[in-house]
């Protein structure tokens, strides 16, 4: 009888240790989605040419430098910049949008405080005409860059935006 | 038999490696907090399973 309670106690504990083996297992996963999921995330839009491209906030997780696009001079390019936050507190941060030919600041885009509630998100958005932004000293014929800088509490993203020269192509 | 045996030990130890090499490359994207946490995690689960492998009689 005694031998017997001792069996059945030995198989229960047994089975505890299984349980909570799974237990913490399923935890970890719980532990890496929830963890994934919460956080400040920001995904960028970019519209020219009828095309849309969007930029994943994990995608800035990766180390890349910049993220390049194109289009045609005299193209518009929209872009909108959504914050999402996903915390339990509100989140604040100046935004500022510039851009940037090499080190040089051509022009402030925006410059804003936002405060975004718990869960909740934000969107910016402005546009840029290519048309005006050619410099000086870049020939028609040929295309030129300019960087779009961000910057976000401590985080830059930098977009590369290549414009096409319409001379050198009628 | 004895090949059998060693066949499994190397498929076990490719399954850990490529579990260990996920969750490594996962864990990086892991806040600290949440790093932590993961690892508290493991050792409980290493321990409880070590403990139920101790009662089963290995």
């Amino acid at each position: 009888m005694a031998t017997s309670k001792t069996a059945k106690k030995t198989i229960q504990r047994k089975n505890i240790y299984l349980s909570l083996t799974i237990a913490f297992f399923l935890a970890i996963i719980f532990i890496f989605v929830f963890d994934g999921y919460m956080g400040v995330y920001d995904t960028i839009t970019i519209t020219t040419q009828e095309q849309e491209e969007v930029r994943e906030p994990d995608s800035w997780s990766r180390d890349e430098f910049a993220y390049p696009t194109w289009t045609e001079e005299g193209q518009d390019i929209s872009f909108r910049y959504e914050i999402d936050n996903r915390t339990f507190s509100t989140y604040s941060a100046d935004i500022e949008a510039a851009i940037w030919f090499g080190e040089t600041k051509h022009s402030d885009l925006i410059s804003q405080a936002v405060s975004i509630e718990s869960f909740d998100k934000e969107d910016l958005s402005w546009t840029i005409d290519t048309g005006e932004l050619r410099p000086a000293d870049i020939p028609e014929i040929q295309d030129y860059e300019f960087s779009l800088i961000i910057k976000r509490d401590g985080v830059e993203r930098r977009i590369i935006v290549h414009v096409s020269s319409l001379a050198r192509k009628y | 038999m004895k090949l059998e045996y060693v066949l499994f030990g190397f498929g076990i130890l490719f399954c850990l490696a490529g579990v260990g090499y996920l969750a490594a490359q996962y864990v990086k994207y892991l806040s600290e907090l949440g790093q932590l946490i993961s690892l508290l995690l493991t050792v409980g689960m290493f321990t409880c399973l070590g403990k139920y492998f101790e009662k089963v009689g290995w």
